[in-house]
């Protein structure tokens, strides 16, 4: 598979979807038969994600996701739990063999949140990565990604917050002693920003701009999922992110 | 039985939380955190090593077992340290009640 680039526009699906399909995707790059995949999505219903080494009931308020309707689901990667507002919110994966990307895992983080950086910048926003994982705006975290590596795949996946609803956020994620010992120094509402509040530009502007700088430099098409990918997500949805199994796994 | 919890931040920020069931030893180990570890499934190996293990030792043992586990599974742990793990072990143990 020659180093083409499939760029997969806006989707919207549910939380067990969404990380279905990065893992399909993954599998079939695995074995030779899906492109190195850029895509962009959003969540339907809202949802909370949290990392693979987390605690779901030590991270997530499960009743208040509950009676609002928010799904709760846990990524194959590591990281913290992220909140992912349908309204306020661009999600990405960059999923692609390893050889495609520095080795450092340190570096790597820095290339493709670079691509985020870029685009942040063509809307005018001053951004840079901060390792290990994050990408601010003047100093405040507007981006969270998380990476995995399995079978020589490379998936990187993130959140890019257009708006920020602190109020609904910290009413789904449990915020332990340890960071609100942070808070104490600093408030939240100091250390995140998003989009929105640093400049006038539309969801469809940033889509735009960070869309345009992950593709910058690379070939590219725009093409569907394939019938592998999607029967293959189908099974991982149901069986794998929708079972408790899976979620409560720790 | 006992159980014991530590929870600690690394430098960067990222938190490793221990919870230990303890008895005449180590009897079993749960990490939990938002840090990275590749491949995500070692942190099984890396319970099992340090379960079973006497109470009294020193974090350098407990680094060490972390250490083999890295090792022998070809892990790398990013976000936090074998060290840190230790110490958050040997923290879960003081604070069994």
């Amino acid at each position: 598979m020659p180093d083409e680039w499939r760029l997969i526009e806006l989707e919207i699906h549910s939380a067990s979807e969404n990380m279905a399909l990065d893992e399909a995707c993954l599998d079939e790059i695995a074995s030779g038969n899906s492109p190195p995949t850029i895509r962009f999505y959003r969540w339907k219903p809202s949802a909370v994600s949290i990392g693979y080494f987390q605690s779901i009931e030590s991270e997530v308020n499960l009743d208040e996701c509950a009676k609002n309707g928010i799904d709760v689901v846990r990524r194959q990667t590591g990281g913290g739990a992220v909140f992912h507002d349908y309204e306020n919110e661009i999600t990405y994966s960059i999923i692609a063999p390893e050889k495609m990307f520095p080795k450092g895992i340190t570096e790597s983080y820095r290339e493709i949140c670079g691509f985020i950086v870029s685009g942040l910048e063509i809307l005018g926003l001053h951004a840079e990565f901060k390792p290990i994982n994050d990408v601010l705006v003047n100093g405040k975290k507007v981006s969270g990604n998380a990476q995995t590596r399995r079978k020589g795949v490379l998936l990187q996946h993130g959140t890019i917050l257009y708006g920020l609803d602190l109020d609904r956020m910290f009413s789904v994620l449990r915020v332990g002693s340890e960071k609100i010992s942070d808070k104490a120094i600093q408030s939240v509402r100091d250390r995140v920003t998003s989009i929105r509040d640093e400049c006038n530009s539309s969801y469809g502007e940033c889509l735009s701009a960070i869309e345009s700088s992950f593709i910058e430099g690379k070939t590219h098409y725009f093409s569907p999922w394939t019938s592998a990918e999607l029967l293959r997500a189908k099974e991982l949805a149901e069986k794998k992110y929708s079972a408790r199994e899976w979620n409560y796994l720790r | 039985m006992a159980t014991g919890e530590f929870s600690l931040k690394a430098k960067n920020g990222k938190l490793v939380r221990v919870k230990a069931v303890i008895g005449r030893t180590v009897e079993s180990v749960q990490i939990t955190g938002d840090f990275f570890l590749h491949p995500e499934e070692s942190i099984i190996a890396i319970e099992s090593a340090l379960s079973g293990q006497p109470l009294n030792e020193t974090e350098s043992f407990f680094e060490e077992k972390v250490s083999s586990v890295l090792s022998d599974s070809n892990a790398i742990l990013h976000g936090i340290s074998a060290h840190d793990i230790a110490l958050a072990l040997k923290g879960a143990i003081a604070n069994a009640r």
